[in-house]
């Protein structure tokens, strides 16, 4: 191999033109490109905190949109999973301490409409018993556009009123038809429609049967009903 | 031999002027190993010059002990990158005619040039790295990112291409 290695040496030294680089205009050379490389990675760190810090200042509520703890997932079962746990962050902070609530848990059921995972009324109903007696607070979500209209017909133990609110038209209900007296905000939004309600009594409310009242206010104000019904983790 | 190295302090002055000490020791041998990867003069000036600028921007980060390989790894990612920027370019074996100095043997210079111009760009960095720059096998594996089965059966058809070149026959390797 050493006559190739000097075959090499020969054709690059026989020949060989003067240099023509200098010491001082690389050395510029390099310190311009080096100036140039560092600015550039500010400025993209500099993009990149800006963005951060508009992401904090113009959606100050999508860090609570779910919780950093809420799962999240495409499968139908994922999606529940999530609601279940929207549903335990806005109600259980509302609820008496000494509350207890069962099921033991605030999980959510999808009954499948469709096949899609979306397509499914999701529900949860929660019995909810402190010193004041039982009470209740159910959730429903269609999480499909124009699933569900809340219509307002106010009567002698129905008062009503609508808002129209940048997430949809909410409509605030208080029911006392089948007994027990019902606390209910329903939100038609564009991505669905959900509706959360409140009662004196642990029982499900059932059309046209009577529910025993079971103590002396709804578990949940109108407020706060309203309030859970406008939590933006239950958006899909 | 004692050659200058990245500073062992954080100055600008002094990495400048340690820089500067590295690039007067060491242009000569990479503008030589640029020229044989490239075949051109004013190519392996170019090649050389990126690499002393990339090299500068890594100066304080690189160890003494490592730095010529930093800037030979430099200096081959260059030249690839740049023949694959090239990639649709028409590579052929004959080379132009240049005037060689009076007592050369001209007709041989330009059989190295045809048979290096037929390699690939892989092949001659393996024959150039193992031949000019005497690295061994496992190292030019290392910067080529290949196994050095590869190395060493693709430097085999370099040398049998470069052979072909000699004046005389050569003898296989022991």
């Amino acid at each position: 191999m050493e006559e190739v290695r000097s075959l090499l040496t020969a054709y690059v030294t026989e020949d060989e033109p003067p240099l023509g680089l200098a010491g001082d205009r690389v050395l510029a050379a390099a310190r311009r490109s080096r100036r140039q490389h560092l600015l550039t990675g500010a400025a993209a760190v500099a993009v990149v905190v800006l963005a951060l810090g508009l992401a904090v200042v113009v959606l100050p509520d999508r860090g609570s949109v779910a919780g950093p703890s809420c799962p999240s997932g495409s499968t139908r079962e994922a999606l529940a999973e999530r609601l279940s746990c929207v549903v335990a962050g806005a109600v259980r902070p509302l609820l008496a301490p000494d509350a207890r609530i069962s099921p033991g848990s605030f999980a959510v059921v999808a009954d499948p409409v469709g096949d899609a995972p979306r397509e499914a009324d999701f529900r949860t109903h929660i019995r909810v018993t402190d010193a004041r007696g039982t009470g209740s607070v159910t959730v429903v979500l269609y999480p499909t556009p124009n699933s569900a209209t809340p219509s307002c017909v106010p009567g002698e133990s129905i008062s009503c009123s609508v808002e129209r609110l940048p997430q949809g038209t909410l409509q605030l209900t208080t029911d006392q038809s089948t007994g027990a007296l019902v606390h209910r905000a329903a939100l038609s939004a564009p991505w669905g429609y959900v509706a959360v309600s409140s009662s004196d009594s642990g029982e499900p409310e059932r059309k046209d049967l009577h529910t025993p009242s079971q103590r002396p206010e709804p578990t949940l104000t109108l407020d706060q009903v309203r309030q859970v019904a406008l939590t933006p983790g239950l958006a899909f | 031999m004692n050659l200058p190295g990245p500073p062992r302090t954080n100055k600008g002055v002094s990495r400048d002027v340690d820089f500067s000490e590295y690039f007067a020791a060491r242009v000569q041998r990479f503008r030589r190993v640029a020229f044989a990867l490239s075949g051109d003069w004013h190519a392996a000036e170019d090649l050389v010059q990126a690499m002393f600028v990339q090299l500068y921007r890594r100066w304080r980060r690189v160890r003494p002990a490592t730095v010529d390989a930093y800037a030979r790894r430099i200096l081959l990612n260059l030249f690839l990158a740049g023949r694959r920027g090239a990639g649709r370019e028409h590579v052929t074996p004959s080379v132009p005619e240049r005037e060689s100095p009076p007592g050369r043997d001209p007709s041989l210079r330009l059989d190295v040039e045809r048979a290096l111009a037929g390699l690939t760009p892989r092949q001659r960095a393996m024959v150039v790295l193992r031949f000019l720059e005497d690295l061994p096998v496992s190292e030019v594996a290392t910067l080529l990112g290949v196994a050095e089965g590869t190395v060493k059966s693709q430097t085999a058809r370099g040398v049998g291409a470069l052979r072909v070149a000699l004046p005389a026959p050569a003898t296989e390797e022991s």
